[in-house]
């Protein structure tokens, strides 16, 4: 590509208003109310089978009231582990109408359950086949190991689970590379297939109930399904059929560039301004790192821009990428966009570089659309995007209020709010920043009666 | 968390609607030397019979002696059933087998298959319903013991 070009293509994607080329439609929320029903339903049959293995003579003998405990947790917590798999799936109908980030957050939350569900299961199983038995626990466990099918493969199982559990608590992962803590997360999926003959294998509520056990082969390979579908098949599909490369490296602000993509076929990708894609650079020493980044702009066939502050160890390198670098992509994500709001008008809300899905949901709302944007930074040089923003804020006839200036001169609260939006509270809130910045933000706003649910933030701090 | 509710229920229903089905449990075989009702353990036991009438033929002085068999009680706990069956010959245990053998969990599969093969020992050894037992295996041992003792009580009867 001749220098002339890339200059062509850079002022091209500039200055022109976007048109919109595919904006995808609103998601269908009824999706993610029928997985939620069928979540429900699933976790309801996996207790009833737990419940059909006990019987009250079972119950009254030696090691029974342990071992049925034992068979619950292990069950319930077996189920958990396949729905934390399910929510972090990728899958359409929940990334789309809950959004990634409450999706994590969610997965963050149920994990530790599931897993102190499991030490319990093997616990109570050792001290219940003990008591059965007449053996002491420690001398159980290794009979247990040594006698019963694929007890080995499920304890080497659980201790790969406890391993990605313990790596990602907050302490762990500030120490650990990304990718490390990636890879050793990986494994579960190892976990979960390991711990699967043991299930089957031992689990009274399995052997001789044909029924059972198909129910059960079902959600792990329905499971295993949609993950290799939507988390492997889907991105590599698209980032072939779309063979994106790199074409231009633009710096927008001093600590913040613009890369520029083409592709083919750009237009058939249905996303939303707000949304995000897990970039992979192919580069030797980058290739196997993916980040989330959200696209700066609607896509203009055949072109799709991100703006990334250009710091860490994965971005600075993105400055020096060379035209012609492939990229691959997984997305788009992220339900940080026009659709979640509840009426028509708006407030967006960047800080920073947080101001890259703003500006491409400014693109992305209709024309007419009541819209005012707050841009936050800590001089005027630092601003992103400054000009576009401000082009399609007037083209929207729109207002835009630039805080300029450090945290002591730029206060957030209620009052400063409601002085600069007098209809705040009828609005739709969505903020994009920093995670200090954005806890502050939403703290003023609901103070000044935004009520909760017109409140969307997106954190890309996993 | 406006979905919870959706879960919540859909669980509720999802265990009722399972504990509605009538069960479909079977117990199951237990793989065992001698569980006649198991596949493939009879053609051991026709052969063994054979080789005995065999080396009963070569013998001169008596007249050859006649294998004779016993069945036991049908034992059941929550476990799983047992029947003990006796071949007796000349007055002794030559062989412990079962009509029946089931067990009705994975767990109680092997805790029966491990343990059968000492309780025969013993019993052979043994000569007797006196036996030592294996523990860990506590209610298999004592099914097994009150079924070979019937057996033995039979057996003295028709002596």
């Amino acid at each position: 590509m001749s220098t002339a070009e890339r200059v062509r293509t850079a002022t091209r994607y500039r200055w022109t208003p976007g048109d919109n080329p595919r904006s995808a439609a609103a998601p269908d929320r009824r999706h993610g109310d029928a997985v939620s029903w069928l979540i429900g339903l699933g976790m309801g049959a996996t207790i009833a089978l737990g419940l059909r293995a006990e019987s009250l003579s079972a119950l009254h003998a030696a090691g029974g009231p342990a071992t049925a405990a034992g068979r619950m947790t292990g069950l319930v917590g077996t189920y958990l582990l396949m729905v934390l798999v399910l929510l972090v799936s990728r899958l359409p109908a929940l990334e789309r109408s809950i959004g990634h980030d409450k999706l994590v957050r969610l997965h963050r939350r149920i994990a530790p359950a599931a897993l102190v569900l499991l030490a319990a299961h093997g616990a109570l199983i050792t001290i219940g086949y003990g008591q059965a038995a007449k053996r002491a626990p420690l001398g159980e466990f290794a009979v247990i190991l040594q006698t019963l099918p694929g007890m080995v493969m499920a304890a080497a199982g659980f201790l790969l689970l406890t391993a990605a559990g313990v790596t990602s608590y907050r302490f762990a992962k500030r120490r650990l590379k990304h990718e490390t803590w990636w890879v050793i997360h990986l494994y579960t999926y190892l976990a979960v297939a390991l711990s699967f003959t043991h299930q089957i294998a031992t689990g009274t509520m399995f052997v001789n109930h044909p029924l059972a056990r198909a129910w059960w082969i079902a959600l792990l390979l329905g499971t295993a399904g949609v993950v290799l579908f939507f988390r492997v098949l889907v991105p590599i599909y698209r980032s072939v059929y779309h063979n994106l490369r790199v074409v231009g490296v633009y710096e927008e602000a001093p600590g913040a560039v613009s890369i520029i993509l083409k592709g083919r076929k750009v237009e058939r990708l249905s996303v939303n301004g707000g949304q995000f894609f897990q970039w992979r650079f192919l580069r030797r020493g980058i290739w196997w790192q993916a980040h989330p980044y959200s696209i700066s702009a609607m896509p203009m066939p055949p072109y799709l821009r991100i703006t990334v502050k250009d710091l860490g160890d994965h971005s600075a390198s993105l400055s020096r990428l060379s035209n012609g670098t492939r990229v691959a992509i997984e997305g788009p994500y992220g339900a940080f966009t026009r659709h979640a709001a509840s009426g028509r008008k708006f407030v967006l809300v960047g800080a920073g570089v947080g101001v890259t899905p703003i500006r491409a949901m400014l693109e992305d709302l209709p024309h007419g659309t009541d819209v005012e944007v707050i841009v936050r930074a800590s001089t005027p040089q630092e601003l992103v995007l400054d000009g576009e923003i401000e082009a399609l804020v007037a083209s929207r006839n729109g207002r835009l209020h630039r805080l300029i200036g450090d945290r002591d001169h730029v206060p957030i609260h209620a009052q400063a709010l409601r002085d600069l939006i007098g209809d705040l509270h009828e609005r739709d809130l969505y903020i994009c920043g920093p995670e200090g910045f954005t806890r502050r933000f939403i703290t003023a706003a609901r103070r000044a009666g935004v009520p909760p649910s017109r409140i969307h933030h997106e954190q890309f701090a996993f | 968390m406006r979905r919870a509710p959706f879960v919540i229920t859909g669980t509720v229903l999802g265990t009722a609607a399972v504990l509605a089905v009538p069960s479909q449990g079977k117990p199951q075989q237990v793989a065992v030397a001698g569980n006649a009702a198991a596949a493939g353990t009879s053609t051991t036991a026709t052969k063994s019979t054979k080789t005995a009438s065999t080396n009963s033929a070569t013998t001169t002085t008596a007249k050859p002696a006649a294998a004779t068999t016993v069945t036991g009680s049908v034992v059941s706990n929550q476990y799983g059933q047992l029947q003990v069956k006796l071949t007796i010959k000349n007055g002794k245990i030559t062989h412990v087998g079962f009509t029946t053998f089931t067990a009705n969990d994975g767990h109680s599969v092997q805790i029966d298959q491990s343990s059968v093969p000492i309780l025969i020992n013993e019993t052979i050894a043994a000569q007797s319903a006196h036996i030592q037992g294996v523990s860990g295996a506590t209610y298999t041992t004592t099914a097994y013991e009150q079924s070979l003792q019937a057996a033995i009580d039979k057996a003295a009867l028709h002596a």
